[in-house]
């Protein structure tokens, strides 16, 4: 659909990507999913921005934090809503520091997460 | 008249009888060769010894010879004078009844060594003498004079009286000294002298005087002093010892001391040696005091040597006095090189600065040194290895630093081990919940899709499964938090906030899955500087065991309070309580409340555990006062913090 949200979910784990998409996809969302955040960042340019970027904070090997950092250093990209996802509710305050716009503690809640993503639609 | 035989011979006979020697034989030779009366008189006249006739009861000098004139200090007039006028001053030295003895009983008087004043160039002077008065008989035996026969001992006395004065001052000399003194005499090494120390070293008495020493001190035998001793009689040379060790018979025991001592030889004129003079000082205590210094030097050494760690020794300044071998070994370093160089070598270049800097600062403060720091790995070219540095002064009788001991521990393995504890927590966290996520995430849709389908019996299937996930995600993340506390890994993300603002974000969270009405009073407590996340857990956890632990009951009250610098968080329950015995055990960790209802209420008991540890670690307190079946009163106090009240 073209006036569909999109989001980017980057999480290291398939079966959470997997489930994340699925719900999405239910819900009329765009998607398009990495598993890597360096792979995300390749495909991220000016010219077709998603609407919001929900991303793991342990990537295997790398920091959600710091592509966060990367993507809000960037001119073109910062304007891009990132939400960073973890299990460990402590780090909240990093990820804001990084830059996130918000903190989601891991397990969420379905129906929370979809209408928090429904306020980034164009 | 008498013939010259006759005459010669009592000339002779008086000579012998004066003289007090046996001249038979002189006398013989005289007598045969017939020698002339002229010759005896030169005889008489030339004798050394002074002589002088007195004749009659004024005792007239009838004649003196030359030698006595001058020993009386007087000239030739005398002749014809009586004694008494010619030497007045022996009048009151007794001399009046010693003539008068001889003049009219015939006793021969002898003087040895006698002491006689007598006036010389003015001044009464004192001398020595050996001498005869014997009377003079004449042909019909009657005493008719008096004969003197006189020798000067003076010289002789003097000499004697000088030597002994000095014998005297020696021997005090010897007595007095500081030093254990002695005086051997002759080969034999007859004790002749021993002051009271050097019989206090020997262990002996004053009874040993006198006696060989090898009698006395029967203990030297197989020791090399007597025969050095006996040496120096042949050689005459001075012996001098540092630091010999003598042993002794002292209190019975045979005990080992160590002298400075020097054997003296001592010579006559003649230049040979007649005795040795022996000084000692005893220097055993330092020497003891020295040993125990290197032993316990040497204790320390080995014990330095034998630890796994680098152990250290460096002066008051800093410099590197020692380092024990295993540093040698590990960095293959040469022990003439100054270890600091060493050091400056190994060390991560980019910590070598601050570590100088930190060091320097401990130096000057004399405080304990500690610190992290990486050296290279002798097996792994270009790999560092963490070492832990402490160094501590020590201090000598006045206070002083007079060197500072220190270690550096590889602590590698444990901070890898760190590592890995911190990489499992976070990876255990990650792995838990990541299915719990996935799962979440399916039965919340199959949730939503049966709703949409209208199926709501399973719907509430599906719910249920929802809420058995969320207990479950709550059971894991105290384990995660239990095992975070037990390694110290609990980290406190500090900001401020706003904390009766938080403490209604939670009521109303708790409010949601809560069967009882939850009552907020707040106060408007302020700002507090703490780690928001945590302390949501305590209020969560408070909120929550008091729904739980109160099931027959409606309401739970939860208030916030500002005491002076403190903020109060309370949660009061109406519900089972808590025995009083019982109220301080609470906050254990594997502690439950039992009660008949027991089987209903779920959970692993960690909570109030780790909100313990959290409210311990924030510096705060939590407690509780609670009575049976009447309810509970939960309350955590923790203060503002400086940091918030220099900001208000």
């Amino acid at each position: 659909m073209p006036n569909a949200t999109k989001v980017l979910v980057v999480d290291d784990s398939p079966a959470i990507v997997d489930s994340i998409e699925m719900m999405l996809d239910f819900e009329g969302f765009e998607i398009e999913k990495f598993y890597k955040g360096s792979d995300m960042l390749k495909t991220l340019n000016a010219d077709s921005k998603p609407n919001v970027i929900l991303m793991d904070m342990w990537l295997s090997g790398e920091d959600g934090r710091d592509i966060c950092k990367e993507i809000k250093a960037d001119e073109n990209l910062k304007d891009i809503p990132v939400l960073i996802m973890s299990a460990s509710r402590g780090l909240e305050q990093s990820a804001l520091e990084a830059g996130a716009d918000a903190f989601i503690a891991k397990p969420f809640d379905l129906g929370e997460m979809v209408d928090r993503l429904k306020t980034y639609a164009k | 008249m008498e013939s010259e035989f006759d005459f010669n011979h009592k000339i002779l006979s008086f000579l012998e009888l004066i003289l007090n020697r046996n001249y038979t034989d002189f006398m013989k030779s005289f007598l045969e060769q017939n020698v002339s009366q002229e010759s005896l008189i030169t005889l008489f006249s030339q004798a050394p010894v002074a002589m002088c006739l007195l004749i009659g009861d004024d005792l007239i000098i009838e004649n003196a010879n030359p030698q006595i004139i001058e020993l009386w200090g007087r000239d030739a007039s005398v002749v014809g004078k009586p004694l008494f006028e010619v030497l007045p001053e022996i009048k009151s030295q007794g001399f009046v009844e010693i003539f008068e003895n001889v003049y009219h009983k015939g006793e021969i008087f002898k003087g040895n060594k006698l002491s006689i004043f007598l006036e010389k160039f003015g001044n009464l002077e004192e001398h020595f003498f050996d001498f005869i008065y014997s009377p003079v008989y004449n042909d019909d035996k009657k005493i008719i004079g008096v004969s003197i026969v006189a020798t000067e001992m003076t010289d002789q006395v003097i000499s004697e009286r000088k030597l002994k004065e000095s014998e005297y001052r020696f021997e005090d000399l010897i007595k007095n000294s500081d030093y254990s003194t002695a005086i051997y005499r002759s080969e034999d090494l007859y004790i002749e002298l021993a002051n009271d120390l050097m019989l206090k070293t020997w262990g002996k008495d004053a009874s040993v005087i006198g006696m060989k020493l090898e009698d006395a001190l029967p203990e030297l035998e197989g020791q090399p002093f007597i025969g050095i001793l006996k040496d120096i009689f042949k050689t005459g040379k001075t012996y001098t010892a540092t630091e010999d060790r003598v042993d002794l018979v002292v209190e019975g025991k045979l005990q080992t001391y160590y002298f400075n001592f020097s054997y003296k030889p001592l010579k006559n004129q003649k230049g040979e040696v007649y005795a040795i003079y022996n000084v000692a000082v005893d220097i055993t205590d330092l020497v003891r005091a020295r040993k125990e210094i290197q032993e316990r030097e040497e204790k320390f050494r080995d014990l330095a040597d034998s630890m796994p760690q680098f152990v250290w020794t460096c002066d008051k300044d800093g410099k590197i006095t020692y380092m024990n071998d295993n540093w040698y070994r590990y960095t293959g370093f040469e022990r003439d090189e100054d270890p600091a160089d060493g050091i400056k070598r190994i060390i991560n270049p980019e910590v070598y600065e601050k570590v100088m800097v930190v060091w320097e600062e401990s130096l000057r403060t004399r405080k304990s040194f500690e610190m992290e720091y990486q050296f290279l790995d002798p097996d792994h070219p270009e790999v560092y290895r963490w070492f832990l540095g402490r160094a501590v002064p020590a201090y000598d009788e006045s206070g002083n630093i007079k060197q500072w001991i220190g270690t550096f521990t590889d602590i590698d393995d444990f901070k890898q081990l760190q590592t890995q504890k911190d990489n499992f927590l976070g990876i255990a966290s990650h792995e838990l919940k990541t299915p719990l996520t996935s799962l979440k995430i399916y039965t919340q849709f199959i949730e939503k899709n049966l709703v949409r389908q209208n199926d709501l019996k399973n719907a509430q299937v599906a719910r249920r499964m929802d809420d058995q996930i969320d207990l479950l995600t709550n059971l894991i993340s105290d384990l995660l938090d239990v095992t975070k506390i037990q390694n110290g890994k609990i980290q406190l993300n500090e900001s401020e906030f706003d904390f009766d603002q938080l403490a209604e974000e939670i009521v109303v969270e708790q409010q949601m899955t809560a069967r009882h009405k939850i009552t907020f009073h707040h106060s408007e407590v302020g700002n507090v500087f703490a780690d928001r996340h945590r302390i949501s857990q305590v209020m969560s956890n408070l909120i929550s065991n008091a729904v739980k632990y109160s099931p027959d009951a409606d309401e739970v009250i939860v208030s916030t309070q500002l005491i002076g610098n403190n903020v109060k968080f309370c949660v009061r329950d109406f519900g089972i309580g808590i025995p009083e015995d019982k109220q301080n055990k609470v906050f254990e960790q594997y502690y439950r409340v039992s009660s008949s209802k027991e089987h209903t209420i779920s959970g692993l008991g960690l909570g109030l555990y780790i909100s313990s540890e959290i409210i311990k670690r924030t510096g705060g307190r939590i407690y509780v006062s609670s009575i049976e079946e009447k309810g509970s009163d939960f309350c955590f106090e923790i203060s503002k913090s400086k940091k918030v009240q220099q900001n208000a």
